[in-house]
């Protein structure tokens, strides 16, 4: 077990941790702002283009959208019961939670890569391949432009928290970790359950959509 | 334990906003989906990120990214609900 000692600007360890906790609080409120914004400017142009929206995100994948939500939603648990199991003192348990947390990621991103080439194939790829079906006008296009700048920021966030849990797992693996100062663990976890929170905005808008 | 339940909520409402893309709602569907999604995203912030347990620091730092972000969402609706005759953009 190693020696925890505060850093130097720190008076307590539990200072530093509570300090780390504002921090990635401070920093979510800005992430919650930018896709906050890239939502509401989705919403504005499907507000003003109903029938074109609902006709191009009828050809998005649902299956693939829902698997993935079932994915993100399970991942953020076994993210906290790691975190739990390490508060805990059993740390072979808490490497086990952030482990299934990589798989469901990892699956995630498998998921999505697939969907994307389902996509090319689809030939719904502006700027790339993307062709106007029948009766489609203008804005089908701008809504697929909406899908793909969406789904690639969170597919980067998720692979940015992908390398977060895996390091983390390393530190809980070395013993970094105690009862008294998991604060990196806590603050990536938060992260982590975040960019689960992106998910749950962006799949109804994205693939519910023209359905009916 | 809570957490398990939490899981499962957050599962049957991810079927129930599923589903209510296949009835014929028509323009009350999307509000649904959003008012679901709102309770799901709620959901995972005080379970999940638990801010049931966190300090009051935290929790306002949590709830000041929503308040701009409401602000910018109603001041925008605003702009679009009372011109009149803009154009398309």
């Amino acid at each position: 077990m190693r020696i925890l000692r505060p850093a130097t600007q720190f008076a307590t360890i539990a200072q530093q941790g509570e300090v780390a906790h504002l921090g990635i609080w401070v920093f979510l409120a800005t992430e919650i702002m930018f896709f906050g914004a890239l939502i509401f400017t989705y919403v504005t142009y499907r507000h003003l283009h109903p029938v074109d929206f609902a006709a191009a995100a009828a050809h998005t994948e649902l299956w693939c959208g829902t698997v993935n939500a079932v994915l993100l939603l399970t991942s953020s648990l076994t993210m906290v019961l790691g975190i739990d199991a390490c508060t805990a003192g059993r740390r072979r348990i808490a490497v086990r939670w952030l482990a299934a947390t990589i798989l469901l990621g990892l699956g995630f991103l498998g998921v999505k890569s697939y969907e994307y080439v389902a996509d090319y194939h689809e030939q719904v790829v502006p700027a790339l391949n993307f062709i106007f079906r029948h009766g489609e006008h203008p804005p089908a296009e701008l809504f697929w432009v909406f899908y793909f700048i969406a789904t690639l920021l969170h597919a980067v966030h998720m692979t940015i928290g992908l390398g977060l849990v895996l390091y983390m797992t390393y530190r809980v693996c070395r013993g970094d970790f105690t009862r008294f100062y998991r604060a990196p663990l806590e603050v990536v976890g938060l992260y982590w359950s975040f960019v689960d929170t992106v998910w749950i905005f962006l799949f109804p808008m994205l693939y519910l959509n023209g359905r009916s | 334990m809570s957490y398990i339940i939490g899981w499962f909520v957050l599962l049957l409402l991810l079927g129930l906003s599923t589903l209510s893309a296949f009835l014929s709602l028509g323009s009350v569907a999307p509000l649904l989906q959003f008012a679901i999604a709102v309770t799901q995203a709620g959901l995972v912030f005080v379970l999940f990120m638990r801010l049931r347990d966190a300090q009051a620091l935290p929790r306002i730092f949590a709830g000041i990214g929503f308040f701009w972000l409401a602000l910018l969402f109603v001041m925008t609706a605003i702009d679009y609900a009372t011109r009149s005759g803009m154009p398309q953009p």
